[in-house]
């Protein structure tokens, strides 16, 4: 061993794992089964370092439970559409196909230098139309169920990426992505209605538990926000209309002294008439029309309003609440109207003081102690009910069950539930994506692509736009099209799927990759799923997790899946540093593990990434460190 | 390896062994199961693959230590063979083509790979050492450990010597010394 001619070693060895087929899985070999799953890459070119690591980790567990006697599967593949495709065609004049494939040729082989335990046999690409043909599938039956829509609404755009983006896309204000601001627009867009599965996606967490983060548990748990509370409606004084209030905080109602309505709100117009504030409010209207929604919704947004000159009842007071209108309310939550109860919430609290609005304190904290001439901002904590009639000295917790029951029996509310989460907007104005499979004809609508005609391809036979914009409006071949219900010219839809639909269910068709029949063979799906173990980083806590969630409860309704949920057991790992920032191209601190395996093997390569840090932990490397592991 | 190449062979990871072992024999075997069974714990708990190789790094301390006197010696060749086995094995699905390269100069014809993982003997775990609490006056000063066969003399002057007991006993008088073996040392003072 003093000559330790390690690339020529491990060569031989891959070829022998890889001639006798070592790690080809079959579901009829003995053992319980295993399947442990690294979150596929993006065909960028080249791995990095976060990667060997991710696969090193999944490479670990699947030998070792190889040889603690289970059958395990152990996939790769490759998360092949996507944005950076048509960036680079564009950049280095090629075709984001032939991009894509390079890279997918070039990646597989450096994972092949290192080692890894999988079973190539399944490899996928989601951008073979072998692929994204099931996914139309599944759209078309979604389609059939009404768990997809199109709908004219608010998106987010990105102008950089020339597309729309979903909410979970938008970070702060800005493109996931390419982190340029966010503006919004109006589009008739297709939306997946993740929103029927609010309640299951959050009470399921629970079944997780025992194998997911509790990071990440309550990350999505925030982001699917539950609130329960009530819905009660405020008649308007010398009108016959009503405002809808949904608020999570019945206990307050006593003190609710006036009203906010968003700008966009229907009832604005019908309030405004005979006031003599028409050309006040309907200026503010259009002002702050304007303005971004997400600034909107900043808390250091200075809050502002318009009074509309009417009026609306307490419906437990019978005190007259004027009504404003007020740019920190968005007519996508809720009701687009908010009960104002400036003593017990600190926006409200601005916003009386800024114009003066009555005050009534109605929830005293236990131990005493508020002015409420004195005090200097919201009393938001749990207390004793006050100045609330029958319900005084109650405790406010109470209070709120009592309040709706009390509603209820009115006639003046009832108990609700609300989700921050919305509906997934699946449209993407991109080329490099999976078609959308429905046609727009003149005289029958939208029109699904009947199941025998699938796939759609996208065409390849186009060139990227230099600007970025999608090619496939203009391609006529793929945009002329006989309607498949009346035969009259008609045109295809030409926006494609969200990448993020096609991850959503890629570790499902592992298990019968070279079916070309039938997305999943059933009983290979039901053998496998769900993946004991799933590896990846902590960035994907909400989106791909949430989506992939979400998918397996729509296919399971739909008789393709039987299980409830994708991923049993969900290692995150740290982020890979070097000296102390992220790695990335544009600040020049990669090490490339390309050099590193020439230099001092695959071997040393994967156990210096393990023994770095636990897998949770960030990895903060330094590249002398890493030589002088190696070098020992 | 290349020292070791004339007594290794393909015996099997975690093998048994007949007979009494020596110290060393005994050492190396102990450190080999203690090795499986912690490599086991650390992957199976949450995937700690450092403190897992950590533990392999001792194993290969332990068998430096030990290889001279073993190759030699009635069971040496057979239980450092055994530990190198258990040694590739649990280190094969971190650095699985210099494992199978050993594997196979060792003699063994089928693919490491396809290897399955060694059973530790929960008896070769048994250490040869116990745990004696040293009490002041029936309080708990300290404790030490002991050969389990060390005499009533031996672990009464190791009781004596240690820093935290000669600090209660300074300047006053030994009334009695009681000793239970492979237990307890209380030492009565006034």
């Amino acid at each position: 061993m003093r000559h330790y001619d390690f690339k020529q070693i491990e060569e031989k060895w891959q070829k022998a794992w890889d001639d006798q087929a070592c790690f080809r899985t079959d579901m009829s070999k003995d053992g319980e089964k295993y399947y442990v799953l690294e979150m596929f890459p993006y065909p960028s070119g080249r791995i990095h370092m976060g990667h060997v690591r991710n696969y090193s980790i999944g490479d670990v567990v699947a030998r070792y439970k190889r040889m603690r006697g289970f059958n395990v599967l152990h996939p790769m593949g490759w998360d092949a559409f996507g944005l950076p495709a048509e960036n680079a065609a564009i950049k280095n004049n090629t075709h984001p196909a032939k991009w894509t494939y390079e890279n997918i040729a070039n990646m597989r082989t450096q994972l092949k230098r290192l080692g890894y335990s999988y079973d190539w046999d399944r490899e996928i690409a989601t951008c073979h139309p072998k692929y994204y043909r099931f996914e139309q599938e599944f759209f078309l039956k979604f389609l059939e169920k009404g768990l997809v829509y199109r709908k004219k609404a608010p998106v987010n755009w990105c102008p950089s990426c020339h597309t729309v983006l979903a909410n979970e896309q938008v970070e702060e204000g800005l493109c996931w992505r390419c982190d340029s601001d966010v503006q919004q627009k109006e589009l008739s867009q297709w939306f997946l209605r993740i929103t029927d599965y609010a309640e299951e996606l959050l009470s399921a967490l629970d079944t997780l538990k025992d194998g997911w983060p509790e990071r990440v548990l309550t990350m999505q748990r925030n982001w699917i926000g539950k609130s329960v509370g009530a819905q009660i409606s405020f008649k308007i004084k010398e009108l016959d209309e009503q405002i809808p209030v949904f608020t999570t905080r019945p206990d307050t109602l006593f003190g609710a002294t006036f009203m906010s309505l968003a700008p966009e709100h229907p009832l604005v117009e019908k309030l405004i008439p005979g006031t003599g504030r028409e050309t006040e409010v309907r200026a503010f209207v259009e002002r702050v029309s304007k303005m971004d929604r997400i600034v909107r919704t900043a808390e250091d947004l200075e809050k502002e309003g318009v009074f509309t000159g009417r009026y609306c009842i307490n419906p437990l007071t019978g005190s007259e609440m004027p009504i404003y209108v007020a740019n920190f309310v968005l007519m996508g939550y809720g009701t687009g109207a908010v009960m104002a109860v400036p003593a017990h919430d600190q926006r409200d609290f601005e916003f009386a003081a800024k114009y003066e609005l009555p005050r009534q304190v109605v929830i005293m904290p236990r131990d005493g102690g508020l002015d409420p001439l004195t005090m200097t901002e919201a009393y938001t904590d749990p207390g004793v009910m006050a100045n609330s009639g029958k319900f005084d000295g109650m405790d406010s917790e109470a209070a709120k069950q009592a309040i709706i029951d009390h509603l209820a029996a009115e006639n003046m509310g009832k108990p609700t539930v609300n989700y921050r989460l919305r509906d997934w907007n699946i449209s993407r104005q991109r080329y490099w994506g999976a078609p959308i499979p429905v046609i727009y004809c003149d005289e029958c609508g939208i029109v699904p692509v009947p199941a025998s005609q699938l796939p759609v391809e996208l065409p390849l036979d186009v060139k990227v736009n230099p600007d970025g914009r999608s090619p496939l409006p203009a391609c006529e071949s793929f945009v002329n099209v006989a309607c498949p219900a009346c035969g009259k010219a008609a045109r295809r839809e030409t926006d494609t799927m969200d990448t993020f639909v096609e991850s959503s269910w890629y570790f499902a068709r592992y298990t019968s990759a070279r079916n070309e029949d039938a997305a999943f063979d059933p009983a290979e799906v039901a053998y496998w799923l769900p993946v004991d173990q799933y590896i990846g980083g902590i960035e994907h806590a909400i989106l791909h997790l949430l989506y992939s969630r979400f998918f397996v409860k729509a296919l399971r309704d739909e008789g393709y899946l039987t299980h409830d949920e994708p991923f049993k057991n969900l290692l995150t790992q740290g982020m890979v540093l070097l000296h102390g920032s992220k790695m990335s191209k544009s600040k020049g601190n990669v090490v490339d593990p390309d050099e590193m395996i020439a230099k001092y093997g695959a071997d040393t390569v994967r156990l210096f990434c393990l023994f770095a840090a636990p897998p949770e932990r960030i990895w903060n490397g330094t590249t002398r460190a890493s030589r002088a592991q190696a070098d020992s | 390896m290349d020292e070791l190449e004339d007594v290794l062979s393909s015996v099997g990871a975690c093998v048994r062994v007949k007979g009494t072992l020596s110290q060393a024999e005994a050492e190396l075997r102990r450190k080999e199961h203690d090795t499986v069974r912690r490599v086991e714990r650390d992957i199976e708990n949450k995937f700690q693959f450092n403190t897992a190789i950590a533990a392999m790094m001792e194993l290969v301390n332990t068998l430096y230590a030990t290889k001279d006197d073993l190759r030699g010696s009635a069971h040496g060749p057979r239980l450092l063979s055994s530990a190198i086995s258990s040694l590739l094995v649990t280190l094969s699905p971190i650095a699985p083509h210099v494992c199978e390269e050993i594997w196979d100069r060792m003699g063994y014809t089928r693919n490491l790979a396809a290897e399955p993982w060694p059973a530790y003997d929960l008896d070769a775990l048994k250490t040869d050492e116990v745990t004696v609490v040293l009490q002041v006056n029936g309080k708990l000063r300290s404790q030490i450990t002991v050969a389990a066969n060390a005499s009533q003399e031996d672990i009464q002057s190791q009781a004596m010597n240690d820093q935290n007991v000669s600090r209660h006993i300074e300047g006053k008088t030994i009334v009695k010394t009681i000793v239970i073996p492979g237990k307890l040392v209380n030492v009565v003072v006034r």
